[in-house]
């Protein structure tokens, strides 16, 4: 393996400078514009490329154990990782996220050592997952999972519907998760299994979003076989699994997110100022330097957990991510409306996306929109907000 | 930056202290009869070595930084105790960077205990003008300057020139300012003619530097405070949502409750993290940027929080008998004093965008 910034691990500013030396030598100058006038399987193939660039290197799976090939980042440099991503405003590999976090995290947990043999050496290869929790009637409400994988000599057979299952359209598996105790009721009965996207009776049909993307979709299930090894641990537990899938990544997520936005708003800053825009009327300059204080200090929020939960693991540290989900989500609505009224009426064009996008770019509209995402995915506010209210403040249910 | 065990230490040490000699029954009867502030506990922080922290060791101090009154404040803060200490951590450093023989023998004093000194607002609107023969006249707010022997003063010179004046409190008038808050000391100076002596006086861009670091100090500070109070009144809210029933059940179990309960300590959350970032800046280019947005942000966020314990303790919440009303004042001058939310994101944008 090509051992590139990791080779200069060991002193943080030393790893930190090979980083960004990388980066400015590999990520293009101007990939963004090319993105932009590119069509959609152009995009997904510079998605692939870059993601093929950190593998190469050992980047994209470097917060994994070394024992299965990870380069094991302790939390200072992948924080330091994340930073000089967001610096660089290099692209991001959305597609692969479930892939490098969610389904390793679920192996290292319960997987076989076939299974981990088989999937976590094929996610480094380009193998893309997607995670089938949610379900019409099972949204903030998970427990309420209706799907069946029944058990039928040495195979399941899974009868039911999965929603917003995030680039279903590409994924190669499926982290699913069924009911394989036809009579049991909310956490119990579940099951985990690794399905193959291909397998027949196995139906992904595309949801078209209010920003233009397709990035969600319905996957049906009609009489779809899964041979008995892909159960991952014990039938019955797929509960308890999925909470360490659902929880594998919370925090450096948030974290890449909360800096590529922090930098966005320092690229704005030195933007060059156009006579009579925004930069010219006091009252958005001082709802910018309003922003400016929200980004730090969710940015120093975030850095804090990350350093505290690794020095002590704590429990109160366990929750940290959920009030970050809600900062971060009024902040990036906060941000986005911003630069869409401080675009005036131009604010009002909108433009397909940019599948690699990781931050708000130029297309306000665009991500004012796509705000509503944070405070809806992974967690609606008002669920995390529930969540703080009983287990951080210890309010009665 | 000083070590984070240091400070923890710091600030167990002051909770412990704070606990014991100011409680809230006590900041009651202080405010019932007018004092000025709690002595008693100013002598005992002074034996402790709280005005002292961020003095030089060499000057008999303890050689630390802002970081240590922080900590320090936010515990203040949290008790609402009556105490000098933002005005007294702002004269110290702002002395110790003042070498002039009037302010080296006040920082003497004040380190022994001897001493206080009132610091003026110097973002306020005042009038302070000296005229072509030393002599000072002019009115402005200042902090803490009852029974301290000086005050720390912004004024123009009769160019028009912003210069620092250290003055005998005794040379001026003071009338109470009246403001809500009266878990502060605040006055408007009134000086009339007072002959001022040259080493007393502070000119050019060593007044400026000495004046922006009072600036970052006092909006480091008030950000301290305002992190300490919104965490007590939040958690005094929160207490009361678990234990007052109606409809049978804890309020605490409405969502409507539990829901802005959350979004407080979330925000709370974000202030600490910023606190903490502006601090560790405290001696580069960007400290008092990132001063001025800890101070925004933060006194926003307690005035918010405290408006909301007022709100989530209904009836009781508004009388004078609960201490929710002492936290929503507190909180409202934070906002208010050593530059408003407007002139802290002034100084932020003038810092990172182009004019």
């Amino acid at each position: 393996m090509d051992q590139g910034p990791l080779a200069a691990r060991g002193n943080p500013e030393g790893f930190r400078k090979a980083l960004a030396a990388w980066l400015a030598e590999t990520v293009p100058d101007n990939w963004r514009s090319e993105q932009a006038a590119a069509d959609e399987a152009e995009q997904v193939s510079f998605h692939h490329w870059w993601f093929g660039k950190l593998a190469a290197t050992g980047l994209a799976s470097a917060h994994w154990p070394a024992s299965w090939g990870g380069a094991e980042l302790d939390i200072g440099e992948q924080i330091i990782f994340y930073e000089e991503l967001a610096r660089a405003d290099a692209p991001n590999t959305a597609a692969a996220v479930v892939s490098l976090n969610q389904v390793p995290a679920t192996f290292f947990a319960a997987g076989s050592p076939e299974q981990k043999q088989r999937y976590v050496a094929g996610v480094l290869a380009g193998d893309i997952w997607c995670q089938g929790f949610s379900e019409p009637g099972a949204g903030s409400d998970l427990a309420a999972i209706r799907t069946t994988a029944v058990r039928e000599g040495d195979h399941y057979r899974v009868n039911g519907q999965k929603i917003w299952t995030s680039y279903g359209h590409f994924a190669k598996y499926c982290l699913l998760l069924a009911r394989t105790d036809p009579g049991s009721e909310r956490h119990q009965g579940l099951s985990l299994f690794a399905l193959e996207m291909d397998s027949p009776g196995l139906t992904v049909r595309n949801i078209r979003q209010s920003n233009g993307n397709h990035e969600f979709n319905e996957v049906y299930f009609d009489d779809v076989m899964i041979p008995a090894e892909g159960l991952i641990g014990t039938e019955g537990d797929g509960w308890k699994i999925a909470q360490a899938t659902l929880s594998s990544e919370r925090g450096l997520i948030i974290f890449e997110l909360s800096e590529r936005l922090r930098r966005f708003l320092d690229r704005q800053a030195n933007a060059e100022h156009k006579a009579g825009d925004w930069r010219s009327d006091v009252q958005m300059r001082r709802e910018f330097a309003r922003l400016l204080a929200e980004s730090e200090g969710l940015s120093a929020l975030i850095r804090m957990m990350l350093e505290e939960n690794a020095d002590h693991g704590d429990v109160a540290g366990q929750f940290a991510p959920m009030f970050i989900k809600l900062f971060f989500a009024k902040h990036l609505r906060t941000v986005t409306d911003f630069f869409v009224r401080a675009n005036g009426l131009e604010g009002q064009r909108m433009r397909p996306d940019i599948f690699t996008n990781g931050a708000p770019g130029a297309n306000w509209m665009y991500d004012y929109i796509t705000s509503w995402s944070w405070s809806i995915a992974g967690g609606t506010d008002e669920i995390i907000r529930t969540i703080v209210g009983e287990r951080v403040l210890g309010l009665p249910r | 930056m000083t070590d984070p065990e240091i400070l923890a230490a710091l600030g167990d040490s002051a909770a412990k202290v704070l606990a014991d000699a100011s409680p809230v029954a006590r900041v009651r009867s202080l405010i019932d009869d007018g004092a000025d502030f709690d002595a008693p506990l100013w002598q005992q922080a002074n034996e402790l070595g709280w005005t002292i922290l961020a003095l030089p060791e060499e000057q008999g101090g303890l050689g630390g930084g802002i970081a240590e009154y922080a900590e320090l404040q936010k515990h203040i803060g949290r008790s609402l105790a009556l105490l000098p200490s933002i005005s007294t951590a702002i004269a110290v450093r702002a002395l110790s960077e003042w070498s002039a023989d009037l302010p080296a023998k006040v920082l003497g004093q004040l380190a022994e205990g001897q001493a206080r000194v009132g610091v003026a607002d110097l973002d306020a609107r005042h009038s302070f003008v000296i005229d072509q023969d030393g002599r000072l006249s002019g009115s402005g707010p200042v902090l803490d300057a009852r029974g301290a022997a000086y005050c720390l003063l912004g004024a123009s010179d009769h160019d028009g020139e912003p210069i620092l004046l250290l003055i005998e409190t005794a040379g001026g008038v003071l009338e109470d300012f009246g403001q809500a808050d009266r878990t502060r000391c605040l006055d408007t100076l009134s000086v009339a003619g007072l002959a001022i002596e040259q080493s007393a006086i502070l000119k050019g861009s060593a007044a400026s530097k000495v004046a922006d670091r009072m600036k970052a100090d006092a909006a480091l500070l008030v950000a301290a405070d305002s992190i300490g109070g919104a965490s007590a009144i939040l958690d005094e809210t929160v207490a009361y949502l678990k234990t007052r029933t109606q409809f049978g059940r804890p309020i605490g179990s409405f969502q409507a409750l539990k829901h802005r309960a959350a979004d407080c300590r979330a925000d709370l959350e974000v202030c600490h993290g910023l606190l903490r970032r502006a601090l560790a800046r405290d001696g580069d280019a960007s400290a008092h940027s990132f001063a001025a947005m800890a101070k925004d942000l933060a006194t926003d966020v307690y005035l918010h929080i405290a408006g909301e314990g007022v709100q989530m303790h209904g009836g009781i919440g508004f009388t004078w008998e609960h201490p929710a009303h002492l936290f929503l004042k507190r909180a409202s001058l934070n906002r208010a004093i050593f530059g408003d939310g407007a002139t802290q994101q002034d100084r932020v944008a003038a810092a990172v965008l182009a004019a």
